[in-house]
């Protein structure tokens, strides 16, 4: 067996990258740039600000993401002023969107490239099921076709648990038009095309239903009340804006409903792993002689040691579990203690697009088309138990020993079943809420001539009273009330890190 | 009598110094106490201080007449805690400790030994991340303590001797692995576990032992050294 040089594979190679602006997608440019120096040019597919997709708007967004995003910290230190030459020879941002046919590149411009990377998708667990629709499986197709065009081999990035809901041992291989409850039963009909088509005529009318008269009559009292409830002054424009959001919201929740039934039916647990796996069935159906890789990963998470140990952009897929264990009532989480969480960093993510890239520009990728799994559990097993007990380390040395009472008292997360959660975490924490808004109520209304008081109670205002001291600098804290009644509180965490000297090219 | 130790052409040799009664006694328990504050959830952790409370006579007891059993003992309180939490909260039952906290026997030992050229090996068999900042404290090379036991990450009660005493050979073995010379090198023992240590080495001396060291160190013409001052850890 001969080995191939990763730095020798792709250097001079040309790449267009779609989902270069998302959390991996800057992650594996900046690491492609810091570890392959000599690549030949990345283009990467941006789409500029509300949508807009001029090049000036790709070039101010390129430069906005070099000057503010962490993942960059290692180029600006390496190269200093000169990054902007030295980055100007080698990555252009190129206006276009996933989501449109031929990725909205311009009209007639064959990308001149040997590799398309596909980072784009729509994650979460209760993604906008258009959105996921348009990005996860139709941007996975376009992505193909600007690949065929330019005659470039495509490696496109999924998630491992397109697998869905089954047990048991699953074989690293791509199956055409794959659902997961063909596991249990072959005979099983199914075809991706006609999912894809079948979901985008259920969103259809589902949109429909949305300007139907009596919906809109529904949405319309929802919005009154909305708007009564906000204390705003009744105008017409008013009227008309928390008209225009009451009908996405329940757009947002009517789609998201009929994607996950949907989902559930054939086996995928939510829109997400359904669009991306439906993605891949489409690119198997119709990759003809381009060459094809598909990366799953499974949950990306912080970084091991690139950009810097630890960061991780916004708050998404453990974080506000970890945050809320931490920081708030969650101090049991309901889980099985031994369940396998499969995270691992985004940086080795990143290391293993790059292996794969340069596996597949020279023609060495394992099969044809081949699925590489991006994994940690079967080497580094990370069971939910050991995932709360780091936490809880963590945030103990973070804050540190504390005084001989607060070691006594200080309350920590546990792993607890389904009446251990209900004892001791949300749900007794609502009851909690409740009965002592009942109690205030009380006591308000004995208090009549305290005009506005209630009021008050129910709608704080002002600076978050105790933000924790290790977040002080990082991040701002506020609250406000949500946008229902003023019922709850909802924590807004804004990051505020101070942006980098200016060292990208001026555009 | 502290022996003067004395240079030897060639490999290093060292001083090995028992921890429990040269500088620090009573550490078995405090930092079992340490471990058992920092067990999570308030259930356990109060439960674990209360079995700890209700031993406290016995363990008393067991620091004169039999210091192993005392280990031990306070080992078996830490049941059930996550390997994690052992290795990141352990240090925190000495941290802040300072060479003012450490008996003065101990640490001019430890400075005759470095003022020979020897390296200062430490041996306890409490727990070596607990005692870290003992090591640190008193300036010592290397730190070879105990060890919890450990089954699916967590700990089992039982604590495991140090790798130095661990058996036949390992005190040769240790020697050959950090090119220490044993018969230019020194052994302050003060606990019959130390017999393969004191008896490998070219000098060897009981610190404070028990009985039964006593009793062996008497037979075999070994000096004994007695160290006296209250500490304050």
């Amino acid at each position: 067996m001969t080995l191939t040089s990763v730095r020798a594979a792709l250097a001079g190679k040309r790449i267009l990258l779609l989902g270069g602006s998302g959390f991996l997608g800057k992650v594996w440019l900046a690491h492609l740039l810091e570890t392959v120096p000599d690549v030949g040019r990345v283009d990467v597919v941006l789409r500029g600000a509300r949508g807009r997709a001029s090049a000036a708007d790709a070039r101010r967004r390129w430069v906005a993401l070099l000057e503010r995003s962490p993942a960059f910290h290692p180029l600006h230190d390496r190269h200093g002023p000169a990054l902007g030459a030295w980055l100007a020879s080698r990555v252009r941002p190129v206006p276009g969107d996933v989501a449109r046919p031929g990725c909205g590149l311009a009209d007639g411009e064959d990308p001149d490239v040997d590799l398309v990377v596909n980072l784009a998708g729509v994650t979460g667990l209760d993604p906008d099921p258009r959105a996921a629709l348009a990005v996860n499986a139709d941007g996975a197709v376009h992505a193909l076709e600007v690949a065929r065009r330019a005659g470039a081999a495509l490696l496109h990035v999924s998630t491992a648990y397109v697998a869905g809901d089954r047990l048991g041992r699953i074989p690293e291989t791509l199956h055409p038009d794959y659902a997961p409850r063909r596991g249990e039963r072959p005979d099983l009909e199914f075809s991706a095309r006609r999912e894809v088509d079948d979901l985008r005529r259920l969103l259809a009318r589902v949109a429909e239903d949305a300007d139907t008269q009596r919906t809109r009559d529904v949405l319309a009292e929802r919005a009154r009340g909305r708007l009564e409830a906000s204390g705003r002054r009744d105008t017409q424009a008013a009227r008309d804006r928390f008209a225009r959001r009451e009908r996405d919201r329940w757009l947002r929740e009517e789609t998201g409903q009929a994607a996950r039934e949907r989902a559930r039916h054939w086996g995928w647990p939510n829109a997400y792993v359904y669009t991306k796996s439906l993605g891949e069935s489409l690119l198997l159906e119709r990759r003809g002689a381009v060459p094809l890789a598909v990366a799953r990963p499974t949950i990306v998470e912080s970084a091991l040691e690139f950009p810097f140990p630890g960061w991780k952009e916004g708050i998404h897929t453990s974080a506000p579990i970890t945050f809320a264990l931490t920081h708030g009532p969650l101090r049991g989480l309901w889980a099985r203690g031994d369940l396998l969480l499969d995270v691992i960093p985004v940086d080795v993510v990143a290391r293993g697009l790059t292996l794969v890239a340069a596996a597949l520009v020279s023609g060495r990728h394992a099969r044809e088309p081949g699925a590489y799994h991006l994994g940690a559990a079967d080497r580094n097993p990370f069971p939910v138990r050991r995932v709360t007990e780091l936490t809880n380390l963590a945030h103990r040395l973070a804050q540190g020993s504390g005084t001989p009472a607060a070691r006594l008292l200080r309350p920590e997360a546990v792993v607890v079943g389904e009446r251990g959660y209900r004892l001791r975490s949300l749900p007794a924490v609502r009851r909690l809420v409740r009965g002592g808004r009942a109690a205030l109520s009380g006591l308000l209304r004995a208090l009549p001539e305290v005009d506005g008081v209630e009021r008050r109670v129910a709608e704080p205002a002002g600076p978050w009273p105790s933000a924790p001291a290790s977040w002080s600098g990082a991040w701002t804290w506020s609250r406000r009330p949500s946008s229902c009644s003023g019922r709850s509180f909802a924590i807004r965490a804004a990051c505020s890190r101070p942006r980098r000297r200016r060292t990208s090219p001026r555009v | 009598m502290i022996p003067s130790p004395r240079m030897t052409a060639g490999l290093a040799t060292a001083a090995f110094l028992r921890v429990e009664e040269t500088l620090l006694p009573r550490h078995a328990v405090r930092a079992s106490l340490a471990l058992a504050t920092a067990s999570p959830g308030l259930g356990e952790r109060w439960g674990r201080l209360g079995a700890l409370a209700a031993a406290a006579p016995l363990l008393a007891g067991l620091g004169v007449a039999d210091r192993r059993l005392q280990a031990r003992l306070c080992a078996l309180h830490l049941r059930g805690l996550s390997a994690d939490r052992v290795a990141l909260l352990a240090p925190e039952a000495f941290a802040g400790l300072t060479a003012g906290d450490l008996r003065p026997g101990g640490l001019e030992v430890i400075e005759r030994a470095r003022r020979h050229g020897h390296r200062v090996v430490l041996v306890t068999s409490g727990l070596q991340e607990a005692l870290a900042p003992v090591a640190a404290a008193a300036g010592a090379d290397a730190l070879v303590g105990g060890a919890l036991e450990l089954r699916d990450d967590a700990v089992t009660g039982r604590l495991l001797p140090p790798s130095l005493l661990a058996g036949p050979g390992a005190v040769a073995e240790f020697a050959a692995r950090e090119g220490i010379e044993l018969r230019g090198s020194y052994a302050y023992g003060s606990d019959l576990a130390d017999l393969p240590l004191l008896g490998a080495v070219g000098f060897p001396c009981v610190v404070n032992p028990d009985w039964r060291l006593a009793r062996e160190a008497r037979l075999r013409g070994w000096p004994l050294l007695r160290v006296a001052g209250e500490v304050s850890a």
